[in-house]
């Protein structure tokens, strides 16, 4: 079973990170920031040529994961594999034990440094949760033939409280809960009144107990990255008063890991939050302190869970 | 330079006409067409005027804000900037000119003309 | 109707070289309404290629997809060495298999099948999927206007109804959820939608209609 469902059903809070694999072939570059996060985190998610850059995939960068004893999320986009593919791909991860599976739409590829390619988009993201979901309980393919042999996987999904039309994404995240979503790793929080008034409509709607939620959070190193993300990320909602403190003070590296330490104390708090995903990217080395503030470490180690 | 004149029978003409009454030697206008007013001319009639054996095309009319059919001296503009992007794109060095005064004020037709001559001088012989 | 934008001149400049005779031929539908290949535009183009040297003529029809309309082009055709057309994509072709031992260079780059919004501006609307569903989005259709042509949308990347990938333009979700809340049908959009069946789509292959009521 997936070390990660195991947790989050046992109850306890669970951790993951993010890793973007290189844009090169060096397994070694995968296996050494894997390293940093595997005593801290519970699962580690591998992107999926995230922005429509090219990288090593998400696929065979989770196999290094895995063999250096790393529990991955297998990220999957569908703008650039059709429903063939990525059958085709889930099978193979299934056959090679991954466990864990994270649905996406992905970035459009002209934001990434491909713009001339074609894109797929053969099917969005909740149809491919519906697809797995399919595969794995009712053991058939999309077209209704019969899939042979063992499945067990994990699956989870995105969603974004901060996007609109807002008043629209809670009945969206119970959609994707529908086709077949078993945990949500959220967008980075910065604004935690709206994630809050989020989390409301989540609980109303009985969603927390049908999925797993886990806050997304991102460590910033300074007010000019918090800046840019509030400008050119889309979906990310910065309050002005974020970057007002974070201008006020001279080390701003340091306050933005207490930012970050901070929001996850605030989430763990608010009911149906069952984790926390944290996406370091590029400064991966980051997370074991992040963690140890947060007060969540140590981690629980396999075969001292009992669940419940 | 050769000069392909259309003007109002308004503004434009009576200019021309006192222009060349002050003695300037050095243009040669091939064509003076009148007409009621600039806002008929088309595109595809002005570029059939810069076929002829002239340098630039020279539409004299009304000023823009006193037309005297009110908007035709802009529609003239308009038209004559579209002409001048597909002049330009198509790497000619004929160009549509425009001055807008009244038969008081040739000064403005004066400095059309010369800007015209300084930028055809400046364009390298093929 | 069918959208083209005019190609560069210096482009076609390059695709006709020294042939010397040219004719510039207009199409008097689609490509007339969107103002970049009809009867003006042809002469306007006739005119700029006389002025760089060619001999260059222009004539319009009604349509160049149908034959009845280029049939009687023979003679102007037979004429030149070369052949500009201004219609879209479908024009050229046309012209291209009934005169096929002359070039038929494209004036024009044949875009999307789309409406003007205010004048002067063209969007895409329709990229025909083959199957229409847009009744079940409050008349907006994803396939085309989402640009990641989502059946379950909106991405993370809506904010204040535009769209990330193209932020001038309307995030297409925002318009579906606002139409069918107006038409009190919010319910549409709790369905999952299926997977698309792209085969009656141009990703099923070449496309053809036959109407056996109308055979001769």
């Amino acid at each position: 079973m997936s070390w990660l469902r195991e947790i989050l059903q046992s109850g306890q809070f669970a951790v993951t990170a993010e890793v973007g694999p290189p844009k090169g072939t060096d397994a070694e570059n995968v296996r050494k920031k894997c390293d940093l996060v595997k005593d801290t985190v519970d699962a580690v998610n591998i992107t999926d040529n995230q922005t429509a850059i090219v990288r090593m995939s998400s696929f065979a960068s989770c196999i290094i994961a895995q063999n250096m004893g790393v529990e991955p999320v297998m990220q999957m986009v569908t703008r650039d594999r059709n429903r063939i593919a990525l059958q085709s791909d889930f099978l193979g991860a299934c056959a090679l034990g991954i466990q864990n599976v994270l649905c996406l739409t992905g970035d459009h590829q002209s934001m990434g440094n491909h713009p001339q390619a074609k894109n797929v988009y053969d099917i969005d993201s909740i149809q491919l949760l519906q697809m797995f979901k399919t595969m794995r309980d009712e053991k058939k393919f999309q077209n209704g033939e019969e899939v042979k042999g063992e499945i067990n996987v994990f699956l989870g999904a995105g969603e974004n409280p901060y996007a609109d039309p807002m008043e629209f994404r809670a009945i969206r995240l119970a959609k994707k809960i529908a086709a077949g979503a078993e945990f949500i790793q959220t967008q980075a929080i910065f604004d935690l009144k709206i994630f809050s008034r989020w989390m409301e409509e989540v609980r109303k709607m009985g969603l927390h107990r049908k999925a797993f939620i886990l806050a997304g959070v991102i460590p910033v190193k300074s007010a000019k990255a918090l800046r840019y993300m509030k400008n050119e990320v889309p979906g990310v909602v910065i309050p002005d008063a974020l970057i007002q403190r974070m201008e006020a003070v001279s080390d701003q590296k340091a306050e933005g890991i207490e930012v970050c330490v901070e929001t996850i104390r605030k989430v763990r708090q608010i009911e149906g939050v069952s984790g926390v995903h944290i996406m370091a990217i590029a400064w991966e080395s980051i997370v074991p302190e992040i963690v140890k503030r947060s007060g969540l470490f140590p981690r629980p180690v396999k075969g001292e869970i009992t669940s419940p | 330079m050769k000069i392909y004149g259309i003007a109002c029978d308004k503004s434009g003409y009576p200019a021309i006409v006192q222009y060349i009454a002050s003695d300037h030697q050095d243009i040669c206008f091939t064509s003076i067409v009148k007409v009621p007013c600039l806002g008929v001319i088309k595109e595809s009639e002005m570029l059939e005027a810069l076929e002829t054996d002239c340098d630039i095309l020279l539409l004299a009319g009304c000023p823009l804000d006193s037309c005297h059919n009110l908007q035709g001296s802009r529609f003239a503009q308009r038209r004559a900037i579209k002409v001048n992007r597909l002049l330009e794109e198509a790497e000619t060095t004929k160009r549509v000119y425009l001055s807008f005064g009244t038969s008081e004020k040739i000064a403005e037709l004066k400095r059309v003309l010369d800007l015209a001559r300084t930028i055809l001088d400046k364009q390298p012989t093929t | 109707m069918i959208i083209g934008d005019r190609k560069p001149i210096q482009e076609i400049l390059l695709m006709i070289g020294n042939r010397k005779k040219v004719l510039v031929l207009g199409c008097g539908t689609c490509v007339t309404v969107c103002m970049t290949g009809g009867e003006k535009e042809a002469k306007e183009l006739a005119s700029l290629l006389r002025i760089k040297g060619y001999e260059a003529s222009d004539y319009t029809v009604e349509r160049q997809c149908e034959h009845e309309f280029i049939h009687p082009l023979c003679d102007r055709i037979q004429a030149v060495d070369a052949v500009i057309s201004l219609a879209c994509g479908v024009g050229v072709q046309a012209l291209s298999d009934f005169y096929s031992d002359k070039m038929i260079y494209p004036g024009l780059n044949t875009t999307f099948m789309g409406m003007p919004v205010e004048q002067g501006i063209w969007e895409e609307r329709c990229l025909g999927c083959g199957n229409c569903i847009v009744h079940l989005f409050g008349g907006t259709c994803p396939v085309t206007r989402c640009a990641k042509s989502l059946l379950n949308g909106p991405c993370g990347g809506s904010k204040d109804g535009k769209c990330e990938v193209k932020p001038d333009r309307d995030c297409a979700w925002q318009l579906i959820y606002d139409h069918l809340k107006k038409q009190g049908r919010l319910d549409l959009l709790l369905e999952i939608q299926p997977p698309k069946d792209w085969s009656t789509s141009r990703y099923g292959g070449h496309r053809k209609m036959i109407r056996e009521d109308m055979l001769l």
